[in-house]
């Protein structure tokens, strides 16, 4: 169908359209094979859509499937599309205009910044050969709650967020409109980052439990001596209390506010130079923001020592990833932002994402040998629950396989993904349409906690495993099921990632894993 | 090193020819090489002027016949020139559009520099039925080299004496930034490679315009990020490398801009200034550069734009260009426009810390 129309009461009356002959209309729609002609007064026009007042009521128009005349046309060379971002820090610094400057860069488009100051500046595209304006992308960089909040306030067009909406800016939000914000497919992944504790470089420390970070932040690790080193006050430096990264901070390590003393920074730049500077500084910035400082691993109590990285955040095998977002409003968004976002996910802006210093989501894979450490702990764990034939099993399953990054996880408890993990449905989704997996078998591994019995743990992480294959199969709409082979398999808590001692180990534990053979 | 001259001729309504046949102008290379700066690893290859019209061949024009290797070029002709039979030039047909900017383009494989020229007469220097030299007795040609320097920079060096005490206005890739001759139409600047087969634009004030390219094996080593502007707005760039703070080792800026040599040590960045703020209408620039490729430590270069708020500009907007990396490995280019602080805050300096990237060092 040429014409989309966005009216479904009129859409039987349209078909008559073409035999009436109101004149005096102003503009007048015809399809591009000439069958189907619209009248109507044009009301407004964003790039892509006519909507126009018709004897019909009002119709939405995809301009792409027609042709306009009349004195009400608009001039659609004359159409500068809109677009205001706000927002976090983290991403309104540098990755979303180096996003900007790549994509008008793909669109042939000339790009010129006006700044004026390091929060407030305006990118206008221009073409290349007449030097005529098409879009004028605004950016306000703040933080995630200014983000939500201009979103809410409709002064915003997308919102950049280190984090997911609390329940209060989704009842906002809600009430002001523009729809819920929790709701799956409002929010867009734009780069994988994660919370890192940093140290100065000459300072010794190098692991980390989760819980000694609390205590860290919380004050009840006040000194140095705590990790061996001589007796000397640690110094905590964070960020202004609006952050999204200081909430990130506060509410998944230390699972509350802190009060405790720190010296607070604007930026996790400003916070990574303030600690690379004093050997008894401690921290918690972004991955992305590391700068001259060192990166402390996150130790579990059993040993087991998770370092962030491209694959650790890829794989979500990370405790502390943090997905960087952009919330869209309910409305529909010009055509140059609906194209803006849709480029996002293609590879030459994943290699934007990538160059930037941020983690890309495209998929890598990881194969079985380079997995040592959690092969060990298999077989170190194999015993009582899993006996050794069963790990055996496992490994011939998975061998000669490589497992991908593509990972889904759940959120605590519950039988829904989490966000990194529903992005990771659509792209595997989109990578069985295309065919990239023809030919090839894929596995859904499950795993589980090693919580409760053992049968019942394979059984869960079967469960897990085919759920996530469902909703894979449900979104590839397009796939030849008969070019690859899908395999869900249930291994229970066979192969450990974190320590199950701890709920944070226990969450990186219970996921489901896609293996390619 | 690897380092080539070409010349070319220039002249007013009796034009030199470059033939592409090629001939040694050996007269003109000792003078050259006197104003040059003597360079010993000069080879000079290419084409010498044959004049055309009644007038006797000047001395310096001894042409001796190039191998047969060289290549063949199109020859450009200038309307009104009388055009005469060339023995040298056996076999060559003359392009009859008379307006024909086609160069000699002599390439042989070794070699790393290559000049073009747009070669169109300035009428200055223009004197009918004239072999052109210079004031000095020079003739008229136009020499330019390239050669790779250190640290990523192309040495380039251009002796036009026809030329003398003449604005010249370099582009490379997204970089441009106007630089003057001496009074011997002699001049000399270092610009940090933006490609690695770095081409250079070089265009006088009469509109002609000569072109030079060659290797930079150092290239993907480095990166640079720069600013540029035309007039005075008295922009800097400010490199704080490793956590540097101001005044410290590893702070670059105009006051402090270290050379080359610093990474070609691997010791750290550099700043380049180039264009000369004496002449109206220069285009100015600002190249950071630092050896990304040959780091062992990983770090991060913080880069600052600076820009001092002065009684003229203070409540208004300046314009300048910013040069950086993409997401290709090759280098774009963005407008921008300052909105400077009001004139409350004149004599502060508006800090902008992201307009530039930082550089991020990954080791291993």
């Amino acid at each position: 169908m040429l014409l989309a129309l966005r009216c479904a009461a009129v859409s039987a009356a349209l078909l008559f359209v073409s035999l009436t002959a109101a004149f005096g209309q102003d503009i007048l729609l015809t399809s591009r094979d000439g069958s189907i002609t619209v009248e109507g007064n044009l009301l407004s026009y964003d790039g892509e859509f006519y909507r126009l007042d018709t004897d019909y009521g009002v119709l939405t128009v995809d301009g792409q499937g027609v042709v306009c005349s009349g004195p009400g046309c608009p001039d659609l060379t004359a159409y500068v599309a809109q677009l205001r971002i706000s927002g976090a820090r983290t991403m309104g610094e540098v990755l979303l205009p180096a996003l900007v400057e790549a994509y008008a860069v793909a669109r042939d488009l000339r790009v010129k910044r006006a700044v004026s100051d390091d929060t407030h500046f305006e990118y206008k595209m221009t073409t290349r050969l007449d030097d005529r304006l098409v879009a004028r992308i605004q950016f306000r960089v703040s933080n995630s709650d200014e983000g939500f909040a201009d979103l809410v306030a409709e002064e915003a067009d997308l919102a950049m967020t280190v984090r997911e909406p609390l329940t209060e800016e989704v009842r906002r939000g809600i009430e002001a409109g523009i729809g819920d914000l929790s709701a799956p497919r409002r929010a867009r992944i734009v780069a994988l980052d994660g919370l890192v504790p940093i140290v100065a470089q000459n300072n010794p420390l190098r692991r980390l439990t989760l819980e000694e970070l609390a205590g860290i932040l919380s004050g009840e690790i006040a000194d140095w001596s705590a990790f061996g080193q001589a007796e000397n006050a640690i110094e905590l430096h964070g960020q202004l209390p609006t952050s999204g990264v200081q909430q990130g901070a506060e509410a998944r390590i230390l699972a509350g506010d802190t009060h405790r003393a720190m010296t607070r920074h604007a930026s996790n730049a400003e916070l990574s130079d303030a600690v690379a500077r004093s050997p008894f500084a401690i921290g918690v910035t972004s991955f992305s923001e590391v700068g001259n400082a060192s990166v402390v691993l996150i130790d579990g109590p059993c040993g087991r020592a998770i370092a962030p990285g491209r694959l650790s955040l890829k794989a979500e095998d990370y405790p502390l990833a943090t997905p960087l977002f952009l919330y869209t409003p309910a409305r529909r968004l010009p055509l140059f932002a609906r194209e803006f976002l849709n480029w996002l996910t293609s590879p030459a802006a994943q290699l934007v994402v990538q160059r930037s210093g941020f983690v890309n989501q495209s998929p890598e894979r990881i194969p079985l040998a380079a997995q040592g450490d959690r092969l060990a702990a298999a077989i170190m764990n194999a015993g009582e629950g899993v006996p050794l034939p069963e790990v055996q099993r496992m490994i011939s399953d998975l061998s000669e396989a490589a497992r991908l990054t593509t990972t889904f996880r759940f959120r605590g408890g519950s039988a829904r993904m989490d966000t990194q993990s529903e992005g990771n449905v659509d792209l595997l989704a989109r990578a069985l349409e295309a065919g990239v997996y023809d030919d090839r078998t894929l596995i859904f591994a499950g795993f589980s906690d090693g919580q409760g019995p053992a049968d019942g743990n394979k059984r869960i992480s079967r469960q897990r495993a085919e759920a996530a294959w469902q909703a894979v199969k449900k979104e590839a709409r397009t796939a030849d099921w008969s070019r690859v082979t899908v395999r869900s398999i249930g291994f229970g808590e066979a192969l450990p990632m974190g320590c199950d001692d701890v709920e944070w180990g226990r969450q990186i534990n219970r996921r489901v894993e896609v293996w390619l053979q | 090193m690897n380092k080539n001259v070409r010349r070319y001729a220039m002249a007013g309504s009796v034009f030199s020819l470059a033939l592409a046949t090629g001939f040694v102008m050996q007269n003109g290379d000792k003078i050259a090489s006197l104003v040059v700066g003597a360079d010993d690893e000069a080879v000079v290859v290419g084409s010498a002027p044959i004049e055309l019209g009644d007038e006797p061949k000047p001395a310096v024009a001894a042409a001796i016949p190039l191998p047969e290797s060289t290549p063949m070029a199109e020859v450009p002709t200038v309307e009104g020139a009388e055009v005469i039979q060339l023995a040298a030039a056996e076999g060559l047909t003359l392009p009859s559009d008379p307006m024909s900017d086609a160069l000699p383009q002599v390439a042989p494989g070794d070699m790393a520099a290559a000049v073009s020229v747009d070669a169109m007469p300035s009428p200055a220097e223009a004197v009918e039925g004239q072999t052109r030299f210079s004031e000095y007795g020079l003739p008229c040609s136009v020499e330019i080299t390239a050669a790779e320097g250190i640290g990523g920079l192309v040495d380039l060096s251009l002796t036009a004496p026809c030329y003398a005490n003449s604005p010249v206005t370099i582009t490379h890739e997204a970089l441009r930034f106007t630089q003057a001759t001496n009074e011997a139409g002699v001049m000399q600047v270092s610009v940090p490679a933006l490609a690695e087969t770095a081409k250079f634009e070089l265009g006088f004030d009469t509109g002609s315009v000569a072109t030079t390219e060659t290797k930079v094996s150092v290239f993907r080593l480095m990166s640079h990020a720069a600013v540029q502007w035309q007039g005075d707005n008295g922009m800097q760039i400010h490199a704080f490398e490793y956590g540097s703070d101001y005044g410290q080792e590893g702070h670059i800026s105009g006051a402090a801009p270290q050379s080359a040599h610093r990474a070609d040590r691997l010791a750290g960045g550099f700043l380049t200034r180039l264009g000369e703020p004496g002449i109206p209408g220069a285009w100015m620039a600002e190249v950071y550069s630092f050896p990304t490729g040959g780091m062992s430590d990983n770090g991060v270069v913080r880069i600052n734009i600076e820009a001092e708020v002065s009684s003229t500009n203070c409540g208004r907007e300046m314009r300048a260009e910013t040069i950086q990396p993409n997401a290709s490995g090759s280098y774009s280019m963005v407008d921008l426009t300052l909105a400077m602080p009001n004139c409350d805050a004149a004599g502060e300096f508006l800090v902008l810390k992201n307009i530039l990237r930082d550089i991020k060092i990954a080791a291993n």
